[in-house]
């Protein structure tokens, strides 16, 4: 029975003789959680080991700051118009579209540095088409758990702490992660968004506590210290005899924050002495001119001023550099909305602009954090994958805006130690619109001839990263996906500059 | 560029079209007449919930243990915010501490005939006055402080002032209700985006609470709702409005092929920009085209708000989210079960929905949560006697003022700031729960300048001019003769105040005196007995073995317990030491997080 089949019979009866069935409908009651198949994922330890960021862009970001390559057609069909620049070259007038085809002031110039620098690559054909939806919970569930499944799943976070828990004994005392216990990991799991979905747990809970999710704040606020603690010991040795394994079991979650408190004490006290050192220096440009992110004052790298993303992001970055423990770090949620239903073009062009701004310094503070410029350790392995619940149309609608789409952009950054040759600095995808003109549904999709992946293949990529080298058990599920996803394909050639 | 015609409001059509609105909905059958009466249940159609939800009855009530009564109570008060002392539930006197009843203690009945009765109007006014330090005029009283300080954000601030300062009344249920429903998904007013502001928070919480107050069905507050500047607001496009009607208020996801119809429908709305000032208006370019939605025939927006008011999914949807909320952590099937349950009574409006849950068998006894930020700070003030920090609403609300620590945002748990509203689950990884355990514990057990006399820990201070002590039995003539002298010294201050001086001093003589009794009381109890009173007064339960031998230990330690009576009474001016040490105990365990089960 379809939906419509479906209401059209629950609206023939009354509540109560339809309330079992009421209550079947997905949306009416939460569920749980199950853990997917990590037993059937054939492992191998990568040569090393990864460090992931997952910036989600919550509310859904439009694709156009990454892909203007439609623009005449867009415009055309559009119930309201687009400002005319953005079908000029940056060279032309002040035209808005650059060499790739970014749009200049939403981030496009920060785009075409970092890729011209080698530092990162565009997807333009993040499409999904399996269980296709366009509603935000759903959408973001299946990005931040890699699955379909969007309630029975644990978060891709939770997914790729069980799969290396379950290779511990390939881990364990390897010099990848330092010749230690994958348990002794510092930090190895943190979200800087708070309750992440991405480390939504799964039912059975049997991680380890010390790989699962911990989350800080951007300024590493410390609120794990106890004022006025006189008699703090005796009162913990107390504490210890009185919660038993029943009542930990019982209280889980609390207890477990409790259990983190104290190394967290200590190691965010740590961190702070780190987010306060000074950024690296860049070297001089070759025509002597100082890097546009450098402080003239100082010489060190800096963060943009007056920006919602920098602090989230610097602290993200800060981090992987200077805990190579810390495996996969979220940040999202309190980046502002991305949910541009109206008066969309002005609120998000300066804001995409932020954001790309300050990944350009997360570059270049990544690179020159290296040990080849005097850093303590090699930095290619951090990787930054920037992406959102879904794209949105590309009509502007009679509010300014952009109302829920499907095809979206990924921006992934760094790592070049972890990827196949030409895997960054490239755009890959081509796109058309389709849906009809003057009307509110008008969309991008990939040509026919164009590569396309799902969104689960994001998570699908991560967890190849960290050695799983058939990743597509850990994104399947029984009803919606069976055969699961597999990792982007970082080996398809890039499109060519495009020529307006 | 967009052509418009703008209005300031909608709601001259909202009224018309209300009063058209056609329910299709087949009333169910009353439940059976014998379940036990409960406040809320008595609008036409409604009827107590049964079954898996039926409600805890008088009957099993008493026949809980003593200490099992009062975490029940404190369940019920734990849950809207409130809590009950320990002195006002067990009877204290020598003898028998602890171990009876107090004969006014509440209970499921009075609590439910609390909850159905109205302040008296003058005394409503007379409490807001006291929460803004005013006179009758609304004018700042010189030499009386305002109980609480609020500042630009007091829309959110205001409703948990009053539903602290309130008593046990309809009002201040209203109140905690329309602070529920303003912080789900079902009517945030999502102040964290940019089209909205504090306003909207303040006019959507005043209409839930009025709503509310004048018991408006759930069917009329959503279609109020949907045609609402706050609603369009929150989703601001014809598409992402009508989308979003369908996911939050009838749980259908995923219905994209009927978005775009509705949204045909709903193509005479726009919200301008912000230059504009993100107003509700017209676009002057009506849809003519019936289109099927939701397999009804809707032209225009009303018609498709009307489809959603009426829906058959509408109750069961709202339901379900209430009891996601309060019975967080129960199995899908018992969550299922409990929504079915209440769906069957038929409930009519909020209120029937929020006492089906709060005092169902099912909650009270069989349920364990973690405790809301709210659900633990006031209540544990309360049951505290908390002298409240004036800050403390702006701190929770916005992290302001001196009592910042306590800020909910900081906890994964915002008010009425989330596009989508709080989930269900309260947030619990290691940031938020870092900050709740330490405003927990720094801002309120370790408080004990605001808790140590209101709780008896401490001797009061009497009101100037202190009153006399009369004479003993065996006073010789000097020292009556002295005592008639003071006597007189005190009359005659008393009876040069002011009338409105006088009615201050009395009231400050009857507190002190109050303040004394229970004192005296807790000072005569032994340390097993003072034990129980603390631990009771943070945690609901008394020590355990372990816990007495090693805590008496430690106030041994410390000095705090009196030697030359065998270290079996603490020392009179350390009792609020002692209660100190071990609130700062009970402040690290779990257990003290969570609304706990009783069985």
């Amino acid at each position: 029975m379809n939906r419509r089949e479906f209401l059209r019979n629950t609206s023939l009866l009354g509540i109560g003789a339809t309330s079992p069935t009421l209550f079947g409908v997905p949306g009416l009651i939460s569920r749980a959680e199950a853990m997917p198949m990590v037993d059937q994922v054939d492992f191998v330890l990568p040569k090393v080991m990864p460090q992931v960021i997952n910036v989600f862009l919550y509310g859904g970001p439009s694709e156009l700051a990454g892909n203007l390559t439609n623009m005449d057609i867009i415009n055309n069909n559009s119930q309201n118009p687009y400002p005319s620049d953005l079908r000029r070259a940056v060279s032309d007038n002040e035209g808005q579209v650059t060499r790739n085809g970014f749009w200049a002031d939403a981030g496009g110039r920060a785009m075409e540095d970092m890729l011209a620098a080698g530092d990162m690559s565009v997807y333009r054909t993040i499409n999904r088409l399996k269980n296709n939806t366009r509603a935000h919970r759903p959408s973001v569930f299946s990005s931040l758990k890699g699955s379909l499944a969007i309630d029975a799943a644990p978060g891709m976070g939770s997914t790729l702490a069980t799969l290396l828990n379950a290779h511990r004994d390939q881990l364990d005392g390897s010099d990848l992660i330092g010749g230690k216990q994958l348990t002794q990991l510092v930090l190895p799991f943190v979200s800087f968004e708070g309750s992440s979905t991405a480390f939504a747990r799964d039912i059975d809970g049997k991680l380890p506590l010390q790989l699962r999710g911990l989350s800080l704040d951007e300024e590493f606020d410390n609120p794990y210290t106890r004022g006025r603690n006189d008699n703090g010991l005796e009162l913990d040795v107390l504490v210890k005899k009185i919660v038993d394994s029943h009542q930990r079991l019982r209280y889980s979650k609390v207890s477990e924050g409790f259990e983190v408190r104290r190394n967290m004490e200590r190691l965010v006290g740590n961190l702070q002495n780190a987010a306060n050192n000074p950024l690296p220096t860049p070297p001089a440009n070759a025509d002597g001119t100082l890097d546009p992110d450098v402080n003239p004052d100082t010489g060190f790298l800096q963060y943009p001023d007056n920006n919602n993303f920098s602090g989230r992001i610097k602290a993200a970055v800060t981090l992987a550099i200077n805990n190579p423990d810390s495996l996969f770090i979220t940040v999202g949620g309190g980046l502002g909305g991305w949910d541009d239903h109206s008066s969309a073009i002005e609120d998000y062009v300066p804001r995409m602009n932020q954001i790309m701004e300050s990944l350009r310094v997360a570059t270049k503070h990544i690179r020159y954090s290296d040990a080849a410029y005097g850093g303590n350790r090699s930095t290619d392995n951090i990787i930054i994958k920037v992406h959102g619940d879904f794209g949105r149309n590309v009509n502007l609608n009679n509010s300014a805006g952009w109302d829920h789409g499907n095809n979206q952009n990924l921006y992934t950054i760094g790592g070049a130690a972890l990827r196949p040759a030409g895997a960054l600095g490239k755009v890959v995808g081509k796109t058309e619109i389709f849906g009809p003109a003057n009307e509110n549904r008008q969309y991008t999709r990939p040509t026919d001839d164009s590569y396309q992946a799902e969104p689960v293949a994001i998570a699908s990529s991560v967890y190849r990263y960290f050695g799983a080298q058939n990743p597509k058990p850990l994104t399947s599920d029984v009803d919606l996906n069976p055969k699961g996803d597999g990792a982007i394909n970082e080996r398809v050639a890039g499109e060519a500059p495009i020529s307006i | 560029m967009i052509r418009s015609l703008n209005i300031e409001s909608l709601n001259n059509v909202n009224q018309l079209k209300l009063v058209a609105l056609s329910f299709t909905l087949i009333s169910l059958a009353a439940c059976s007449p014998s379940t036990p009466n409960v406040a809320g249940a008595s609008l036409a159609g409604a009827s107590a919930a049964g079954g898996f939800a039926r409600p805890l009855s008088d009957a099993e009530f008493e026949a809980l243990s003593l200490d099992e009564q009062y975490q029940v109570i404190n369940k019920i008060h734990g849950t809207l915010y409130s809590g009950i002392p320990v002195d006002e539930f067990y009877a204290i006197e020598p003898g028998s501490n602890l171990k009876r009843r107090h004969d006014d203690a509440p209970t499921l009945a009075s609590i439910r005939t609390a909850l159905q009765t109205s302040l008296e109007p003058a005394l409503r006014a007379k409490l807001d006055r006291e929460i803004l330090g005013e006179d009758e005029d609304g004018n700042p009283l010189d030499d009386v402080e305002p109980l609480f300080y609020f500042d630009g954000n007091r829309p959110k601030q205001m409703p948990l002032a009053r539903i602290h300062h309130f008593p046990l009344s309809r009002d201040g249920f209203s109140q905690w209700m329309a602070w529920h429903l303003a912080n789900t998904i079902l009517f945030s007013p999502a102040e964290e985006i940019d089209s909205a502001d504090i306003t909207d928070v303040q006019n959507l919480f005043r209409r839930l609470d009025l709503s509310i107050s004048q018991g408006r069905t759930i069917r009329e507050m959503v279609a109020v709702h949907q045609r609402s500047v706050q609603n369009w607001r929150r989703f601001r496009s014809p598409e992402d409005n009508t989308r979003e009607m369908m996911e939050i208020y009838l749980g259908i996801f995923d219905n994209d092929a009927e978005v775009p119809l509705a949204s045909q429908a709903c193509q005479d709305l726009y919200l301008t920009d912000e230059r504009d000032g993100y107003k509700l208006a017209y676009t002057d370019y009506p849809n003519y085209e019936a289109v099927l939605v939701l397999d009804k025939y809707v032209t225009n927006c009303n018609d498709f708000y009307d489809v959603v008011a009426g829906h058959p999914l509408l109750i069961p949807r709202v339901v379900s989210v209430l009891v996601d909320y309060f019975f967080t952590g129960q199995s899908l099937e018992h969550r299922t079960q409990l929504a079915a349950a209440i769906t069957a009574s038929n409930p009519q409006r909020f209120e029937d929905i929020f006492i089906a849950i709060i005092f169902s068998e099912r909650y009270l006894l069989r349920t364990e949560r973690p405790r809301s930020f709210e659900e633990a700070f006031l209540a544990t003030a309360k049951r505290l006697k908390w002298n409240a920090h004036p800050d403390v609403f702006k701190g929770m609300a916005n992290g302001s003022g001196s009592l910042a620590r306590a800020n909910m945002s900081e906890m994964g748990w915002p008010t009425m700031s989330l596009k989508l509203g709080r989930v269900a689950n309260v947030p619990l990884d290691s940031l938020s729960f870092g900050n709740y355990h330490k405003a927990m514990r720094e801002s309120l057990l370790m408080d004990s300048n605001r808790w140590r006399r209101p709780l008896g820990l401490s001797g009061p201070s009497a009101p100037n001019p202190k009153p006399i002590k009369p004479p003993a039995d065996d006073a010789d003539a000097r020292e009556l003769a002295a005592y008639e002298a003071k006597l007189k010294d005190y009359n005659d201050e008393l009876n040069a105040m002011s009338k409105p001086d006088r009615a201050e001093y009395d009231k400050a003589l009857a507190e002190y005196e109050r303040e004394s009794v229970l004192f005296n009381r807790i000072d005569d109890m032994n340390v097993t007995e003072l034990m129980d009173y603390v631990f009771l007064t943070a945690i609901q339960r008394r020590p355990n073995d372990i816990e007495r031998s090693s805590l008496k230990a430690m106030y041994i330690e410390q000095g705090y317990l009196d030697s030359e009576f065998d270290n079996r009474f603490a020392r009179t001016d350390r009792i609020d030491d002692l209660a100190l040490l071990t609130f700062d105990y009970l402040s690290r365990l779990p257990e003290g997080y969570y609304l706990l089960r009783v069985q």
